[in-house]
């Protein structure tokens, strides 16, 4: 194999491992606190970004990243002011967030393969700059979770015992939508912004099951979702199978797994 | 002595609906009060004003002759809310240490200290060598019992607590308040709201009654002393039974 091309591959094997090391952890807060839906939500705001960048002519990384970061923020403060379900603030996000995105794409002539890139991902070809971004903000996240995880499970766990001993509750739910955007975004481009949501949650459930602690749980998600990754590209150069939907595929499996591991053993 | 918990004229309403109007309570240190109330009458509302939960429509909260909104010393304070064992689900892989070292996370530590702490917690709370164990493999007044050493981990010096022992079996709840008569003695200062009266009639110091209006606050022996109000509170005869 020419040098450059293995250095690309392994610059992206690296970023794709890092992105399913900090999804997983991420997962299992979400879970927990009933909001598995939340990055299906952004992930069709983030498309909204890619075709602000194609119609601006800009970069659609930094633009994707502002858009979503801001409807992480905006989700947050419907579900706390608007008074309605949470549920229905995510289900009017994400159909807002793809009507939006139609017009905008359609407006900048720009249904071609290069949306098809974002939809579906493909980590085999994304630039080194983009595995540099996507390591660096996978890393961020990681250390995000290393300092905050106890924050983050006393909030989703109980929200009012939380508030009362004097946590900034607030803060840390918009810490934890802020770094479901973050993933979000590195994702589109490495696993497709239709099936990063989906290397999200499924690590995380595949976790719970298993776990016999929390911290064991957060630990099994992203070892699990490095095993997608990981796993998923391996069968996808082994059996010629788009990369995206092999990861993705290969993290039900080890869910399948761990549910079946579960109902056996205990 | 100054009040650990001061109240003053606080009211509260959601939305147009009032629940408190223009309440006044002073707790003090080795207090061990039981709130007690008809469904609706702003107990657990109170409650939840105190720790900050809720604002006040007026009136003047004070914790340790602080205004609440300066108040910062949250450890101070210990909280178990309503329903607790309801947040216990099949799904959460949560451990029983696990649990309870969310108690001093406003009150950071070295390791071996929290875990030296949780043991200490554990143990009053009857349940040591437990740390190890899911929550959710603990039955209903085990479960209980480790939300108290939560809130007990920071060695706090109020207790406040929301109907505790709601779906718990009697020998539980027995045990539960034994436990927090054995705190208090200790110095911990208790606030209690609670719909158990048999429990309140036992084991309490002073009781407060609300009914919107703060309708009764002083000793035990004193409520015994007023049938009208103890009878309305205690729904007819259990207290009076007990009192006289």
């Amino acid at each position: 194999m020419d040098l450059k091309i293995y250095i690309l591959f392994w610059q992206a094997f690296l970023a794709g491992l890092a992105l399913g090391a900090a999804s997983g952890p991420v997962g299992v807060f979400l879970i927990l606190r009933r909001d598995s839906l939340l990055p299906h939500a952004l992930t069709h705001v983030a498309f909204t970004g890619v075709a602000l960048g194609f119609l601006l002519h800009g970069a659609p990384l930094p633009l994707t990243l502002l858009v979503t970061v801001l409807a992480a923020f905006a989700v947050m403060h419907i579900r706390e002011k608007a008074g309605i379900y949470e549920d229905t603030a995510v289900g009017i996000l994400a159909g807002l967030g793809l009507a939006l995105a139609v017009v905008l794409a359609s407006l900048a002539r720009s249904y071609d393969v290069r949306l098809l890139t974002y939809l579906f991902g493909n980590i085999l070809v994304i630039t080194p700059e983009e595995a540099f971004v996507a390591l660096g903000l996978a890393l961020l996240v990681l250390l995000t979770l290393a300092r905050f995880w106890e924050a983050l499970l006393f909030v989703s766990f109980d929200e009012e015992s939380a508030r009362a001993s004097g946590l900034r509750v607030k803060l840390l739910k918009l810490l934890l939508a802020m770094l479901t955007a973050l993933l979000v975004v590195i994702g589109m481009r490495l696993i497709g912004l239709l099936l990063i949501s989906a290397l999200m949650v499924i690590p995380g459930a595949a976790a719970l099951e298993v776990a016999r602690s929390f911290r064991q749980s957060l630990w099994f998600s992203a070892l699990f979702g490095v095993l997608s990754v990981a796993g998923g590209l391996v069968l996808s150069v082994l059996l010629d199978l788009p990369p995206s939907g092999a990861i993705v595929l290969f993290s039900g499996f080890i869910f399948l797994v761990g549910f079946l591991v579960r109902r056996t053993v205990v | 002595m100054n009040p650990v918990i001061e109240l003053e004229k606080v009211s509260f309403a959601y939305e147009e609906e009032p629940v408190l109007e223009e309440v006044s309570l002073r707790i003090y240190p080795g207090d061990f009060c039981a709130l007690i109330g008809p469904n609706g009458s702003g107990k657990s509302t109170l409650l939840k004003i105190v720790v900050g939960l809720l604002q006040p429509r007026s009136g003047r909260v004070r914790l340790f002759g602080q205004d609440l909104s300066s108040f910062r010393q949250w450890w101070r304070i210990g909280y178990v809310p309503q329903k607790v064992t309801a947040l216990v689900d099949r799904v959460l892989p949560l451990t029983v240490y696990e649990t309870v070292a969310l108690g001093l996370l406003n009150k950071p530590m070295e390791k071996p200290e929290q875990a030296q702490r949780i043991a200490e917690a554990l143990e009053t709370v009857g349940l040591p060598g437990a740390s190890g164990r899911l929550l959710r493999e603990l039955s209903g007044g085990q479960q209980q019992r480790v939300f108290l050493a939560r809130a007990l981990v920071g060695q706090p010096e109020v207790l406040l607590l929301d109907e505790p022992t709601t779906g718990v079996d009697f020998a539980a709840q027995e045990k539960f308040y034994d436990l927090l008569g054995e705190l208090n003695r200790r110095g911990l200062t208790i606030l209690i709201v609670t719909h158990d009266i048999a429990m309140v009639d036992r084991h309490v110091k002073q009781v407060a009654c609300l009914n919107r209006r703060l309708v009764f606050h002083g000793e035990h022996s004193e409520f015994c002393r007023h049938p009208e109000i103890c009878g309305f509170f205690s729904g007819g005869h259990h207290i009076l039974g007990h009192c006289h």
